[in-house]
C-alpha cells in the first residue's frame, strides 16, 4: 500500500481528501502545519507528498525547498488555491513534481498521483537502461539521482534525472519540447517549453565540458534537443 | 516602457537633495564672500571714503542673505514635494501589498471549501466508502456552505459598502435579545470549537438601527475570536450595559492576541496579521473592516485593546440608543 503524506490546513478539506484517497487504498498521514510536514519527514518516508501552499507556520514552498535541499526526493504534488502561471512555476522550481489547483476533479486527482507513480516507476525501472549510466567520462545514478560530470558531483532533481534518461533513452534522435513535457511533466498545460531549455542549460554545465559548446545534448534548433551517445560507449 | 517612481528611488532622490541643498548653501555663502571681498577692494582702489565701503557691504550682506534664504526655501519646496511624492509611493506599495493579499486569502477561502464540497460529493458518489461514514459527511458540507456564503457576503457587503449606511432600515430592537440569537447562531456553526461563553448582559437593551448589519457586526467580532484561536480552548467574555444613553458592548477573550505594534491596523480593510502565506487562521481580512464600517455608520465607535501575543484581545463599541428611546 502506497503510502501519502497530507500536509493541509483546512480541517474539512483534509477529511474530505482523506476519505477520497483511503478509498483508492492508500494510506494517509495528515498534518496541519508545514513544521509539523518537516518534522514528520525527518523521521517517516512517505511514497507521495501532496502539499498545500498556503500554511501556517511554514509554507508549502519552503518545505518542498528544504526537504530537497535536505536529500529527500519523494515526488511532491502541490495542491492550492493560487493558479497564476508565475505561482505553479514557483511550486515546480522549488521541487514539485505536479501542481492542481482547488477545486479539482476527483478523478483529475486520481489520475495526477497515478501518473507521478508511473513516471517514478518508469525512472527506476532497470528496462533499457541500468541504474548507473556510464557516458563520455560522466555517471548518472537514476536511484541515487547522484550525477559526476567534469565539473563535479551533483545531487540532481527527479525531474533533471528523467530529463536525461529520456534524452539517453532516445539517444541519437530528435527529441521536442513537447515530448519532453509530455513524457516528464505528464500534462500539456505545463506552463512554457522555455523550462525544458533551463533544465538542458543545467545538465550541460554538469556533463558537458565546455557548457557552451556541446557535443553531448544538442540543441536542433526549432525542434528540440538530441543526446549524441559517445562513441566508445 | 514607461517612467515608473520607485519609493527607494525617490528616497534616493531626497537624500542626494538634502546633500546637494547643504552643499548649495556653502558654496554660495563662499562666493558671495569673494565677491564681496572683491567690491570692497574695488572701492578701496577708487578711493572710497569708509561710510561709503561700509554702505556697500551692507548691502551686499543683505543680498547675500536675502540669495541664501530665496534658496533655502525653494529647497525647502522641492524637499517637501519629493517627501509628499515619497509618502505617496509608500501608501500605494502598501495598499498593492493589501490587495494582493486579499486575492490570495479570498482565492483560498472561496476555492477551499468549494475542492472540500467537491470531495464530499464524489465521497457520496464512492461505493467503496462505508454507508457510516457517508453519515457523516453531510454536516461538513454544511459547514463548508456556511464559509462559502459567509466569505461571499463579506465581499459583497465591502461592494456595496454604501448601502451598510441605509437608514430606511433602521428600526427600535431589542440589542440583548439580539446577541442572545448571534451565540445561538455561532453555537450551530462553530459546534466543534472550544469556546466557553462568559456573558453579563443587561436585559432589554434597546438601540434604534440596522438590526441585520448590528447583527453582522456581532457575528464578525465573535467569529475573529474563533478563527484566531482555533484549536484553543478558550473563554469568549461579552458585557452589554446602558448608561447616560450610551450602550456599551465590550467583546473579548482570552486567546492569541494581537502584537501591540498591529492593534492600529487590526481595523484597516484587507489587513491581516503576519505574512500571508503562513497565517495560522483563515480569513480575508475584511471581517473587522466590515464591523466598524456598521458601528461607524450608526455613529457609534469601535475600539480594541490587547497586551500582545497569547494575552487575548477586547473590543469595546460604543453606541448611541438613537432618536426613538
Amino acid at each position: 500500500m502506497k503510502k501519502l503524506l497530507l500536509a493541509e490546513d483546512d480541517r474539512n478539506f483534509a477529511d474530505a481528501l482523506t476519505l477520497i484517497l483511503k478509498s483508492q487504498k492508500y494510506e494517509v498521514e495528515h498534518v496541519r502545519d508545514g513544521k509539523q510536514a518537516l518534522d514528520i519527514l525527518e523521521k517517516s518516508n512517505f511514497d507521495l507528498i501532496l502539499l498545500d501552499i498556503m500554511m501556517p507556520l511554514v509554507d508549502g514552498i519552503t518545505v518542498c525547498k528544504q526537504i530537497r535541499s535536505e536529500g529527500n526526493t519523494t515526488p511532491v504534488l502541490f495542491l492550492t488555491a493560487r493558479d497564476q502561471t508565475e505561482q505553479k512555476i514557483e511550486g515546480l522550481v522549488a521541487g514539485g513534481d505536479d501542481y492542481i489547483t482547488k477545486p479539482f476533479d476527483t478523478q483529475e486527482l486520481l489520475a495526477r498521483i497515478h501518473g507521478i507513480f508511473r513516471r517514478n516507476s518508469w525512472l527506476t525501472a532497470e528496462r533499457s537502461l541500468s541504474a548507473e549510466y556510464n557516458f563520455a567520462g560522466c555517471t548518472i545514478n537514476f536511484k541515487t539521482f547522484e550525477a559526476a560530470g567534469p565539473s563535479g558531483i551533483f545531487k540532481l532533481s527527479r525531474k533533471e534525472c528523467m530529463v536525461v534518461k529520456y534524452l539517453v533513452e532516445h539517444g541519437g534522435e530528435v527529441v521536442s519540447r513537447d515530448d519532453l513535457l509530455d513524457a516528464i511533466w505528464g500534462y500539456h498545460n505545463y506552463p512554457t517549453s522555455r523550462t525544458v531549455d533551463n533544465f538542458i542549460l543545467k545538465l550541460r554545465k554538469i556533463f558537458e565540458n565546455d557548457p557552451n559548446k556541446p557535443v553531448l545534448f544538442e540543441t536542433v534548433r526549432g525542434v528540440g534537443y538530441r543526446f549524441v551517445p559517445p562513441q566508445n560507449n | 516602457m514607461p517612467l515608473q517612481l520607485k519609493p527607494r528611488a525617490t528616497f534616493l532622490v531626497f537624500n542626494f537633495m538634502v546633500i546637494f541643498l547643504i552643499a548649495n548653501v556653502i558654496w554660495w555663502f563662499i562666493l558671495m564672500e569673494r565677491v564681496i571681498d572683491e567690491k570692497i577692494e574695488i572701492s578701496q582702489e577708487l578711493g572710497a571714503s569708509p561710510d561709503v565701503i561700509e554702505r556697500i557691504y551692507e548691502q551686499e550682506s543683505s543680498r547675500r542673505r536675502m540669495v541664501i534664504l530665496e534658496g533655502i526655501v525653494f529647497f525647502l519646496f522641492l524637499l517637501a514635494g519629493l517627501w509628499m511624492i515619497y509618502r505617496t509611493l509608500v501608501k500605494q506599495r502598501e495598499l498593492r501589498q493589501q490587495q494582493e493579499n486579499f486575492m490570495m486569502a479570498i482565492t483560498h477561502e472561496l476555492k477551499t471549501p468549494l475542492a472540500s464540497i467537491n470531495l464530499y460529493v464524489d465521497s457520496l458518489l464512492t461505493p467503496e466508502i462505508a454507508e457510516e461514514e457517508k453519515q457523516n459527511i453531510l454536516p461538513k458540507i454544511k459547514h463548508d456552505l456556511y464559509r462559502l456564503k459567509r466569505q461571499v457576503e463579506n465581499v459583497l457587503e465591502v461592494a456595496r459598502h454604501h448601502g451598510l449606511t441605509e437608514r430606511s432600515s433602521y428600526e427600535s430592537f431589542d440589542l440583548s435579545r439580539l446577541l442572545d440569537q448571534r451565540f445561538d447562531a455561532l453555537k450551530k456553526f462553530y459546534a466543534n470549537a472550544n469556546y466557553s461563553l462568559k456573558k453579563d448582559i443587561e436585559e432589554s437593551v434597546r438601540i434604534f438601527g440596522d438590526r441585520r448589519s448590528i447583527g453582522k457586526a456581532i457575528d464578525l467580532i465573535l467569529e475573529n475570536s474563533l478563527v484566531h484561536n482555533e484549536g484553543r480552548d478558550i473563554e469568549i467574555t461579552v458585557e452589554l450595559s446602558l448608561s447616560n444613553n450610551i450602550i456599551s458592548l465590550n467583546i473579548g477573550d482570552n486567546g492569541c492576541g494581537v502584537d501591540k505594534t498591529e492593534l492600529s491596523s487590526i481595523f484597516d480593510q484587507f489587513y491581516r496579521a503576519g505574512p500571508e502565506l503562513t497565517r495560522p487562521s483563515y480569513g480575508t481580512g475584511l471581517g473587522l473592516y466590515i464591523a466598524k464600517e456598521i458601528i461607524n455608520s450608526h455613529d457609534g465607535t469601535i475600539s480594541v485593546i490587547s497586551d500582545g501575543l497569547s494575552k487575548g484581545i477586547m473590543f469595546t463599541v460604543k453606541l448611541k440608543r438613537g432618536k426613538e428611546h
